[in-house]
């Protein structure tokens, strides 16, 4: 009998949840059966299955107990119970069902906590059927919570992360846990009964001062059974892998968000949860504007759930027990969190990784997931993040005085209003003050602004931002989707490069082409969805075009709202595909596109109603739709447009280096490459050449202006050239090394060259936008309001008038803004113009030298001062001249009732000697001629006397004041019985004054309101609208869901996000 | 073969598309950089109303430059409007003006504001309406179109400032807000901006005169440059002559843009008559310019001129061979590189010459089918002539209709007269009816330049002007 004490090896209870595992339960038990560890005992918790384990577990570890719980309760309280129903072990090893160790994982968990002391160990998780891949070795996360896995998943497994070291979580599947550490904490959060235990459970052990580590000696196989959707399903069933992501992502939300809230200590939950919550809303933003509203509502889910009375006071309670238990402070806690935000990173990544996402996923059972991708991922990702990273810097850089100051309200960048009340109350109203007002629908742009800016919380500034320079992002993740079919990341980059370096965008920063910037960031969405419908290898898809008119007209519509002539560019592009094709072969297919194209505009004229129907009334103006056309005098020529050199970046010849590059696939190309190559050439020429010949007046149809029609020829010239990568990919190797080489060198470069002038302009911080603008010269006008409310009559180049106005006569525009510069309001015209015809009427017979005294004319208009701008932006920048038709200043200068105002070089300012108030008492002899239609009563009737009234504005449609005794009090709007003066509460009677406006007999004077009566047809027509909105949105996500699309780009869960169970 | 299909088809339009493109922009970049410059003209038959602007003249008796202004109404309905007449000092005074069918109404300064300067706004309801304004002194009538539209400059190129001269310029702003203006001057010796004549504030409503020869003294040439650095404004100038072989008092508008053609249909020397064309350049750049003149019997090679930025140059046709004594011509000052000038022609008679007094006209800057002259008069005091000159490759047929008193009276012998291409022809409107107030239109199948000339017999007095177009 030996008397040398025996080395006895502590107690390890390993604790096995299951809940009717599939056939994977056998295998993970034997291998802790198999376990080299002497002192390991096995419980099973069968966490209320439908069938008894006993049996299973006994044929395989006939000495494991198991314990079964009535009912499911979840795998933290089913791994509770350990507390009572084991004493004396030293450790747990609380298990999975679905994970095999290795035969010395136990002994090295063991001997880890010993010599590290850690209260937990976590081992290294590998795949189940291929264990040289890993899935997790430890994991961390950042101040919100948000995992970040320390390893790629998939990453291959050469002890590369082999080193033992401290994780801030310790990954549920099998885990190590010092047994009075365990009941000190509590145990589990039971409310967490699914995902997210394992992070609160590793979170509060080092409040209480263990370590946690992880131990990657000791190899844990794990199936990951839950999330890969094997449990409950039937061998070979198909996995809805996006249903199944709908049920775990309000888990890991609402766990995650109660892990904050419970563990961190007052002073950095008050500093942290702020941001969390800013970023919340900004996935949740995302979410809506993506489509994926499951994420949307599930973020909405968790704050709500536990900021829920009865979650509320759980948390209180255990934040009271953390606090009993903390030994270190959340300083000495964070150390092991990862710094930003992992949300942020995931997401990107999980944006750029989607195919190889995609590639892992393993939709049909029986099949092991497929991680060949795995170990090129981290590589094939870092090209990507690198060249979005630089040109996100570069688009940073190159915008940095616009981000940090204000968007210089040039060409159509009209400064938004202040909050996004006015927007909706235009909407809502029914009546538009445009011009000399109509009783027209507003434009739908209104109510989308209108609910951006309310989500935005009213910062009107940022959505502004967002909508200008955020085009430019927008446009290249929609290059990069666009092309996604090419198969070739490198391909897809050229894309996004060339997209982003074509001067177009930039130059419309510059000269405030506010639409074009808006098609530009939309426009590869469109034609993405476009292309689809051809059918076409390699972007077709095997459904009818059909299938996509729906999509596709939703987001034609949305865009429409903002362009109206979005439509006629889509169209267009159609026609330029199928001539290619024709030119290329498989026109049949590409026709296809013109019925969607024209299918899609349909529905979009369906969803605008009632505005769209505006456009198709008689009296309706085109130039409402595609803007008045320039003077065709300073039309651009060829090469300007082929370099889209419509403002100061493209000159020539670093402007031409695209064209270069873009040859390369119709010299090396074959198949599909060479026939995209040569349809993109023939949409890019038939862009150009529309642009051209409709600058020169040979196409006698009003056109889109010329940058929206240069949109599809740059997202044709970046397809070109980035065909011409996938050519060189493909098709050059097939090729004996000669001239075809040189071609693909010389494109190369021209790429690197074309991206110069961007790069040289990105140093000035605005990419040339003017630095003043109209707004700010004609400050000076709001003071004058005081003499009463007026308009401003602005006449000249449609590009110098910073508002959308109404065509005049060939490249002359004009349009009527109120008290002073126009407002964003001001951006969309009525589809006609109606009275404000006066306007132009006045102008007219002024130019044809038919009046001295269009002062007079335009007195009942309320015009106080006419504006005639030679320039986009005053005269201190160096934009160029844009000067007013010859005739139009001589003839204004020759009219003896206006006044010239001194201003700024770049404007002519006159007043008019003779304007009447927007709402005025009339004197005697403007009563006498407002009785009249004729213009010779007005030229001689004496208009002088008139007094403002109702000075107090609440809104467009209300305003309030004291009304004389016996005047007439007039409204210079448009004739409207609907437009109410109410004194002393009694209606005053209504006449139509100058046969075109409103005047009202008061009788007894007093404290008067004149409002707007918003019709029951508007109220009708919005309630219409919106119906037709929501229909149209359910249908989308019915379709959807029909087509079981789950592609990674759907996906509401960011890679990181993929915790497995 | 499908890649070199694509390839040839791609390469064929683009080629294409810039062989027309160049082709576009070469035929566009001919085209004229300068503005036409503007002559009075009537407002169209259209017109709610029409204004007139006249700037020169004096209501002060006694005044070498007593003036007064003829309204004329070629149309077939009454004219009714208002006179302003806007002195330098002191008030200005409206006054109802009506004007009959095919008539014309003569109101005298002097009768409504007797000031040293006067400026008149004549505003009317109607269109057609033409305006002309007149100085009549013991020096002699002189007479000029009224402005139909104000400008931000003017410019005058001849004129003179000689011991014997007073050179006058008026300016008159008839608009609600003041103007300030720059006097520049190019001279036979050289350029001239006296700081005296720097920011000439003209108030809203007034005329404000300046006897140009206090600051820029004894200059035999002087061209003018008005620069209105706020606000518009209408410009003549007044001058007045004694000396021997110079006596004589002219009225001109100035021309409010430099022009690259200047027409003037007539042209004559004889003894005791001296002709002078004057071309300025106000520009920076030099001006080549022709100037083509036709002879009424021979013909002539054209002056070959280049005028020096901001300078002068005077053609005086006694001096040149090619131009014959006694022969009458028509001229045309054509610039060849784009440089815009301002073109004048003067004459000066003394005995032997049948008449006597001087005449300073612009040029026209463009032709018409229909011109109209307001003042006038034909009988044993005033000689009339009209001389239309035809500019055009094709033969016109000109008739002249006399307003006498409300009637449109077609001049006997006067219609369908031919005249050739490129030919002028005179007309002595006596020699088909004497009036003691003749305003007269002329109308004609093809474009032309007509200009008129009365002559007072027996005394000095020269009143040439171009007519003012109705089309």
């Amino acid at each position: 009998m030996s008397t040398e004490p025996q080395a006895v090896a502590p107690p390890v209870v390993a604790v096995v949840v299951t809940r009717d595992a599939g056939p994977w339960l056998e295998e993970a038990l034997a291998a802790l059966g198999a376990q080299d560890y002497p002192n390991l005992s096995m419980l099973v918790v069968d966490d209320g299955g439908v069938e008894d384990p006993t049996a299973r577990v006994a044929g395989v570890l006939p000495t494991a107990y198991v314990r079964r719980l009535p009912e499911r309760r979840g795998f933290a309280a089913a791994a509770n119970e350990v507390l009572h129903v084991v004493e004396g072990a030293s450790h747990f090893l609380f298990c999975h069902d679905d994970v095999a160790p290795d035969g010395d994982a136990v002994r090295l968990l063991v001997e880890e906590a010993f010599r590290s002391n850690a209260g937990i160990v976590a081992p290294k998780l590998v795949d189940w059927a291929q264990p040289e891949r890993l899935l997790q070795v430890g994991m961390s996360i950042d101040k919100s919570g948000a995992p970040a896995l320390l390893v790629e998943r998939g990453e291959l497994d050469q002890e590369q992360h082999d080193a033992v070291r401290d994780v801030f979580v310790a990954p549920g599947g099998a885990t190590l846990v010092r047994a009075d550490l365990f009941a000190t904490l509590g145990g589990f959060d039971e409310v967490m009964h699914l995902y997210g235990e394992d992070l609160d459970l590793s979170w509060r052990a080092q409040i209480a001062g263990a370590r946690v580590v992880v131990a990657p000696g000791a190899r844990v196989r794990h199936l990951e059974a839950t999330s890969s959707g094997r449990r409950g399903a039937a061998p070979g069933e198909r996995v809805d892998l996006e249903a199944l992501r709908d049920e775990v992502r309000p888990l890991q939300l609402r766990h995650r968000l109660r892990a904050v809230l419970k563990n961190y200590s007052t002073f950095h939950l008050v500093r942290v949860l702020p941001q969390i919550a800013l970023l919340a809303v900004g996935e949740f933003l995302y979410g809506l504007l993506t489509g994926r509203r499951g994420t949307s509502r599930d973020i909405v889910g968790a704050w709500r759930w536990n900021l829920s009375k009865q979650q509320r006071a759980d948390i209180r309670q255990r934040r009271r027990a953390v606090k009993q238990v903390r030994a270190f402070p959340d300083s000495e806690v964070r150390r092991l969190q990862v710094r930003g935000s992992a949300r942020m990173t995931a997401f990107v990544r999980g944006q750029l990784a989607a195919d190889g996402r995609l590639r892992r996923r393993a939709p049909v059972l029986g099949a092991a997931p497929r991680l060949a991708a795995g170990a090129g991922t981290g590589d094939a990702l870092r090209l990507p993040l690198a060249v979005m990273g630089v040109l996100a810097a570069v688009l940073l850089f190159g915008s940095r005085d616009l981000l940090g100051g204000r968007l210089s309200a040039v060409g159509q960048l009209a400064p938004f209003p202040e909050g996004p009340w006015p927007l909706l109350r235009d909407f809502f109203s029914g009546w538009r003050s445009y011009g000399l007002g109509s009783s027209s629908p507003a434009p739908p742009a209104f109510a989308f602004l209108g609910l951006a800016g309310t989500v935005l919380l009213g910062a009107m500034g940022v959505l502004q931002k967002l909508l200008v320079l955020g085009m430019v992002p927008l446009g290249l993740v929609g290059m990069f989707r666009l092309t996604k079919p090419l198969a070739s990341r490198r391909a897809r980059l050229v894309a996004v490069v060339v997209y982003a370096a074509v001067p177009l965008p930039y130059n419309d920063i510059a000269r405030g082409h506010w639409r074009g910037l808006l098609l530009y960031g939309a426009f590869p969405w469109l034609l993405a969805r476009l292309l689809r419908a051809t059918g076409l290898e390699p972007f077709g898809d095997r459904s009818s075009w059909r299938d996509h008119v729906l999509p596709l007209g939703v987001l034609v519509a949305v865009v429409t709202a903002f362009v109206p002539s979005a439509p006629i560019v889509l169209v267009l592009t159609a026609l330029a595909v199928v001539l290619g094709a024709a030119l290329a072969g498989e026109a049949r297919d590409s026709a296809r596109m013109i019925g969607l194209s024209l299918g899609a505009t349909g529905v979009a004229v369906v969803l605008l109603f009632p505005w769209s129907l505006d456009f198709a009334l008689p009296g309706s103006e085109w130039a409402a739709l595609t803007g008045v056309d320039a003077p065709a005098g300073r039309a651009f020529g060829l090469g300007a447009l082929m370099r889209f050199e419509t403002g100061p970046l493209g000159a020539p010849p670093l402007g031409w280096a695209f064209m270069v590059a873009a040859t390369l696939p119709l010299v090396i190309g074959r198949s599909w490459r060479l026939q995209w190559a040569a349809r993109s050439w023939v949409l890019a020429l038939s862009f150009w050449g529309v642009a051209w010949a409709g600058g020169r007046d040979w196409i006698d149809v009003p056109l889109p202006a010329n940058e929206l029609l240069l949109v599809p020829a740059a997202v044709a010239l970046a397809m070109s050239t980035a065909l011409g990568m996938a050519a060189f990919e493909i098709d050059l190797p097939r090729y004996r090394f000669g001239w075809r080489q040189g071609v693909s060198l010389a494109a190369a470069t021209a790429v690197f060259i074309g991206a110069v002038p961007v790069l040289l302009a990105s140093v000035g911080g605005r990419w040339h936008q003017p630095r003043q603008d109209f707004d700010h010269l004609l400050s000076w006008m709001e003071e004058q309001r005081e003499q009463g409310d007026f308009r401003v009559l602005w006449l000249g180049d449609p590009e110098a008038v910073p508002m959308a106005g109404w065509r005049l006569r060939d490249g002359v525009a004009y349009g009527a803004s109120h008290g002073g510069a126009p407002t964003l309001a001001d951006q969309w015209p009525a589809a006609s113009s109606g009275a404000a015809g006066l306007l132009a009427d006045a102008v007219e017979l002024a130019t044809a030298g038919e009046t001295t005294k269009i002062g007079r004319l335009l007195a009942p208009t309320a015009v106080r001062y006419v504006v005639v701008p030679s320039k986009a932006s005053p005269s201190r920048d160096r934009t160029r001249l844009l000067p007013p038709p010859p005739g139009l200043v001589d003839a204004l200068d020759a009219q003896i009732d206006l006044r010239l105002v001194a201003s700024d070089p770049s404007l002519r300012v006159y007043e008019n000697a003779a304007w009447i108030p927007v709402r005025a008492a009339l004197g005697e002899g403007a009563v006498a001629a407002s009785r009249t239609e004729g213009v010779d009563e007005l030229l001689e009737a004496d208009l002088g006397g008139s007094t403002p009234v109702l000075e107090r504005r609440r809104s467009d449609t209300r305003f309030e004041g004291e009304v004389p005794a016996g005047s007439e009090v007039y409204l210079s709007s448009a004739a409207s019985g609907r437009w109410d003066l109410r004194v002393d509460g009694r209606s005053a009677p209504r006449r139509t004054a100058f046969g075109w406006a409103n005047a009202y007999s008061v009788a007894d004077g007093g404290p008067a309101t004149l409002r707007y009566r918003t019709s029951p047809l508007r109220w009708a027509a919005i309630a219409i609208q919106v119906a037709l909105w929501v229909y149209a949105v359910r249908a989308l996500g019915r379709r959807r869901r029909d087509a079981g699309e789950v592609g990674p780009e759907r996906s509401p869960v960011p890679a990181a996000e993929a915790v497995p169970a | 073969m499908t890649r070199v299909r694509i390839l040839v088809v791609l390469a064929l339009v683009v080629v294409a598309g810039g062989v027309v493109d160049r082709y576009v922009q070469r035929q566009s970049r001919w085209g004229p950089s300068v503005a036409t410059a503007g002559m009075p003209e009537a407002a169209p038959g259209s017109a709610l109303s029409s204004t007139w602007y006249c700037a020169g003249g004096s209501g002060k008796p006694g005044s070498p430059f007593l003036g007064g202004i003829t309204v004329a109404n070629p149309t077939d309905h009454d004219v009714e409007g208002t006179v302003t007449v806007v002195p330098d000092q002191g008030d200005a005074k409206t006054v109802p003006l009506t004007v009959k069918p095919s008539a014309a109404t003569t109101l005298a300064f002097a009768d409504v504001v007797p000031a040293a300067y006067v400026g008149a706004l004549v505003d009317v309801d109607s269109g057609q309406v033409v305006v002309e304004h007149w100085v009549a002194g013991p020096a002699g009538t002189a007479v000029a179109p009224c402005a139909s539209r104000a400008s931000r400059q003017w410019f005058f190129a001849g004129g003179a400032t000689a011991r014997d001269a007073q050179l006058v310029l008026s300016l008159y702003n008839p608009f609600p807000e003041d103007a300030i203006v720059d006097l520049s001057f190019a001279t036979n010796e050289g350029r001239a901006a006296p700081a005296a004549f720097q920011g000439i504030v003209v108030p809203a409503g007034r005329v404000v005169a300046r006897d140009l020869g206090e600051h820029v003294r004894r200059r035999d040439i002087i061209a003018t440059h008005v620069q209105s650095r706020a606000g518009r404004l209408v410009a003549d100038q007044l001058l007045v002559r004694t000396g021997p072989g110079e006596a004589g008092v002219s009225v001109r508008l100035g021309a409010p843009a430099p022009a690259l053609a200047w027409y003037f249909p007539d042209g004559y020397y004889t003894h005791g008559i001296t002709e002078r064309y004057t071309l300025f350049n106000p520009s920076d750049l030099e001006a080549l310019v022709d100037l083509e003149v036709t002879l009424d019997e021979g013909a002539a090679e054209p002056f070959e001129l280049t005028v020096p930025p901001h300078g002068v140059v005077t053609v005086t046709p006694s001096s040149e061979e090619r131009l014959p004594k006694g022969v009458g011509r028509s001229a045309v000052v054509r610039v060849y590189n784009n440089v815009g000038v301002v073109a004048e022609r003067s004459v000066t008679a003394v005995p032997p010459a049948p008449r006597a007094g001087r005449a300073d006209v612009l040029g026209a800057t463009r032709t018409a089918r229909l011109w109209a002259f307001a003042y006038g008069a034909a009988g044993p005091t005033r000689d009339q002539w009209v001389i239309v000159h035809n500019p055009g490759v094709l033969a016109t047929r000109v008739s002249f209709t006399a307003l006498a008193d409300g009637q449109p009276l077609a001049l006997e012998g006067l219609q369908d007269v031919a005249i050739g291409p490129g030919q002028r022809r005179a007309f002595r409107v006596g020699e088909h009816v004497q009036r003691d107030s003749l305003s007269l239109v002329v109308r004609s199948t093809g474009d032309v330049v007509v200009q008129r000339s009365v002559f007072v017999v027996g005394g000095p007095g020269i009143a040439d002007s171009l007519g003012i177009p109705l089309d």
